[in-house]
């Protein structure tokens, strides 16, 4: 209860936040998924499999778009690390989509993915998997997914360790379709 | 309690788009709003992010593996600012022109940073710092330590 209180919390900070947000088109479309499902995609994994969001159905969800080339990016993925170690046990799993582009800046993500550790799932971005989560037009950009295939919101950049984390936390809150 | 623990979980699915933003949307981040930043630059501050359409590949490959590597080898100092860095080229015509490319590329990738270029007189030192609210002091370190490193 005390948890769900401090959640309850944490939103209505958030919200104040974006309230003072300007709107744009952009923004406008992103608000739309809200509580859509989260698009569906087939991507190859670094290790060559193919991977589909709906693979990962009943699992609370973080999908992290980043690339090597992007500092703030890198810079983002201890904290990941830390979530996928922190609620891992509730079942969270991370998903890394590297939007590195071409066959060279493909490339760069094994090595980059092994020489920095990277524990979760990292699969091959292209532009139909960003246009469907609304261009994805700055890198990091998260989105949180619900045990019921729902988008919950997303967060744009890094250094945003509450967000991020508040996020991580309703992911893991959502119920599990089918059950009460 | 079923009634409001129901109600917990489905706040999330309207409030979920609070967390969202773009550069463009002039998003105002959890950790923003730096002491020194005026109230029209606040206003606009965008997230600790890349614009991943601001540069083209043949601009990202040259900005990152070039002009990056280049100004980095011709660094002849780093001073360290309260809220960033500024770091001292030799003020060579070639050097400035470098200078310049980086910097417009740097700011239309990166627009969280304050960009300074200062040309020092007699034909001095080239100064450029990075500097921004809080927190970009830190991913300076962070991310770009080869800079910093002497």
């Amino acid at each position: 209860m005390k948890e769900a209180v401090l959640l309850l919390g944490g939103l209505a900070m958030l919200t104040a936040i974006e309230a003072s947000a300007a709107a744009s088109p952009s923004a406008a479309a992103r608000r739309a998924l809200a509580g859509m499902p989260a698009p569906d995609f087939t991507l190859k994994a670094l290790d060559g499999r193919t991977v589909r969001l709906s693979d990962f159905k009943g699992k609370p969800l973080l999908v992290n778009f980043w690339a090597t080339w992007c500092r703030p990016c890198r810079a983002e993925i201890p904290f990941l690390v830390e979530l996928s170690k922190k609620y891992g046990s509730s079942g969270l799993e991370i998903v890394g989509i590297s939007m590195d582009e071409g066959e060279k800046g493909r490339a760069q993500v094994a090595p980059f993915v092994k020489q920095r550790n990277v524990p979760y799932l990292i699969l091959f971005g292209d532009e139909a998997v960003a246009a469907a989560y609304d261009g994805v037009p700055i890198l990091p950009q998260t989105f949180f997914i619900g045990r019921d295939g729902k988008i919950l919101g997303s967060v744009s950049g890094a250094s945003k360790t509450a967000a991020m984390e508040l996020g991580a936390q309703q992911a893991v809150a959502t119920a599990v379709p089918g059950r009460r | 309690m079923k009634t409001i623990l129901a109600a917990m979980i489905g706040l999330p699915a309207i409030l979920g788009f609070a967390m969202s933003g773009t550069p463009t949307e002039h998003d105002a981040c959890a950790d923003s709003a730096g002491a020194t930043a005026t109230k029209s630059v606040a206003d606009k501050e965008s997230p600790l992010a890349c614009d991943r359409t601001a540069l083209s590949d043949t601009e990202r490959k040259r900005h990152f593996d070039e002009l990056g590597p280049m100004l980095r080898n011709l660094k002849k100092s780093v001073r360290e600012l309260p809220n960033g860095y500024e770091f001292e080229f030799p003020g060579d015509r070639a050097t400035v022109q470098l200078v310049e490319e980086w910097v417009a590329q740097e700011r239309a990738c990166c627009p969280f940073f304050d960009i300074n270029v200062r040309l020092e007189r007699e034909r001095g030192s080239v100064w450029m710092s990075l500097t921004g609210r809080e927190g970009v002091k830190r991913f300076i370190e962070v991310e770009g330590a080869e800079w910093i490193k002497g």
